[in-house]
């Protein structure tokens, strides 16, 4: 990366007291956290407690009630995201960002081939060569463990666990630096999770991703994230090292989830 | 290092690799009512480079909870926890998590008592990813990774398969291998020789041995007597810190 003030000690994304209101109901209220370039970030929390609400957010899906949320851009400077336009604000999703859905079919075209999914994303930052962008997509095809004779298949045709790969595989191929996970494994069957966790772990420390993942496993925030965040009626109530609120998780909500799973 | 570790005068000079002072940790439950449960009041020793240090007394006297404050897994509610890092000196108890990630990265190592498995990834590469982590080349990382469990006896046949499936001692080979491959100047171990046989007991105490000829400061909980007394310099007891409050 050809950066010289986006070093690792300035964080990549910056929101300060992020609040959403959905008329008299709260989504999420004063909600401040950093992410630095290469840390995985989890954000856990119960069904309603607004975590998606606040990926929603950091991904200026949503627009906030209260606060703000900041960007570095590549040239360095830590942009207001609602000061940027729309272009440049679709031209940050295409290239510098990546956001893995829990349902493939809202991540993926259905219609379209497996290579084409992944090919899109490619012509959108400028690649012109048709070769070249099926040699890369058949590349990202391996890496993501689906075989290349399946390139011009769509992903009707993919079981769930296959679909999820390549939602993977599409959001990569531009090499974003920030990636946004909305329960990338869940409805999936144990053993399908455990192989698209192990690939992204890999592929995260192999690219130096940063990732904000939103789940309610503790099991997955523990493999794969650095941080987390916990949340509980759209406040962040404890945050700390993965292992420390797990291990030794301080408020008594943490310690009620912390103590509800089997294994974590 | 080595030259320091054989000069204990020179060693205090450079001062201690980990200073503990007035730690006090208590659990409160609040599944169980807020019921508290203390654990450490008032702890403090220092560890100093090429030592091995035990902590000594009963189960439930704090030994594994006091190890886990010093790693940073368990949170402390008063005192210091300085831990000497290059030219600088983190406080464990105080820092900011992204600098306790380094520090563990860096610095300071530990060796659990169970292997927390990774789903399919082999054992082989369990044992190399802090070596590669450290920036060596996965070929020379392998290959080490290799050497350190043919010394501890792990049939070659298992090298490739993930550890899941592993018995309980042959996982805590794997453990203490990832656990010792790269060079940390400070290694928490807990009961590292749990389940092992006296061949392997044996093996274990020898790369302690080595690590401590390496400079490395070594803070451990040694259940077992015979190993106690092969590696350890000194042992603390942790029932002096006991709820003195």
């Amino acid at each position: 990366m050809t950066n010289p003030i986006a070093t690792d000690d300035a964080p990549l994304l910056v929101a300060e007291g992020l609040g959403k209101n959905y008329g008299a109901r709260i989504g999420c209220r004063d909600v401040s956290l950093e992410v630095y370039p290469g840390e995985v970030l989890a954000v856990v929390g119960e069904s309603g407690s607004g975590k998606s609400t606040l990926l929603g957010l950091l991904s200026t899906e949503l627009a906030p009630t209260a606060g703000c949320v900041s960007y570095r851009m590549r040239d360095g400077r830590l942009a207001d995201l609602a000061t940027l336009g729309p272009a440049e604000r679709r031209l940050l999703m295409r290239t510098d960002w990546g956001f893995v859905r829990q349902n493939p079919a809202d991540g993926l075209r259905m219609a379209v081939s497996a290579g084409g999914n992944v090919g899109e994303r490619l012509m959108a930052v400028g690649w012109r060569h048709y070769g070249n962008i099926r040699d890369e997509a058949i590349d990202w095809l391996g890496r993501v463990e689906i075989a290349s004779d399946r390139i011009d298949d769509d992903p009707r045709a993919f079981s769930g666990g296959m679909r999820q790969r390549l939602q993977i595989a599409r959001n990569l191929v531009t090499r974003p630096r920030l990636v946004f996970m909305d329960e990338p494994t869940g409805g999936l069957d144990v053993s399908v999770q455990a192989r698209l966790l192990d690939l992204i772990r890999g592929l995260v420390s192999e690219l130096g991703l940063a990732v904000i993942i939103v789940t309610h496993d503790l099991a997955v925030a523990r493999l794969l994230s650095h941080r987390m965040v916990v949340m509980r009626q759209g406040r962040v109530i404890e945050t700390g090292l993965t292992d420390q609120v797990l291990d030794d998780p301080r408020e008594p909500y943490t310690q009620l989830l912390v103590s509800s799973v089997l294994a974590a | 290092m080595n030259e320091l570790t054989s000069e204990p005068m020179n060693r205090s000079l450079l001062g201690p690799i980990l200073s503990v002072s007035g730690v006090a940790k208590t659990f409160v439950l609040h599944l169980r009512e807020g019921a508290r449960l203390p654990v450490v009041n008032g702890a403090g020793f220092e560890l100093f480079a090429g030592e091995c240090v035990a902590l000594g007394g009963p189960s439930g006297a704090g030994k594994s909870s006091l190890l886990k404050m010093v790693y940073g897994n368990y949170r402390v509610d008063a005192g210091a926890i300085l831990v000497r890092d290059g030219a600088e000196t983190v406080d464990v108890a105080r820092t900011s998590p992204r600098r306790l990630i380094r520090l563990r990265e860096d610095t300071m190592g530990y060796v659990s008592q169970f292997l927390r498995v990774i789903p399919r990834v082999g054992a082989l590469d369990v044992v190399a990813e802090p070596l590669i982590g450290d920036g060596v080349p996965r070929e020379e990382a392998t290959a080490r990774a290799g050497e350190l469990l043919a010394r501890l006896n792990l049939p070659e046949r298992l090298w490739s398969l993930p550890p899941a499936t592993f018995s309980g001692g042959e996982q805590q080979r794997v453990n203490i291998a990832r656990g010792l491959i790269a060079h940390r100047p400070l290694l928490l171990m807990d009961e590292p020789t749990a389940s092992l046989d006296a061949a392997n007991r044996q093996v274990v105490v020898g790369l302690i041995e080595e690590k401590k000829r390496a400079g490395v400061a070594i803070l451990g909980i040694f259940h077992d007597t015979e190993v106690r007394e092969a590696v350890c310099d000194r042992v603390i007891d942790v029932t002096d810190f006991a709820q003195a409050a």
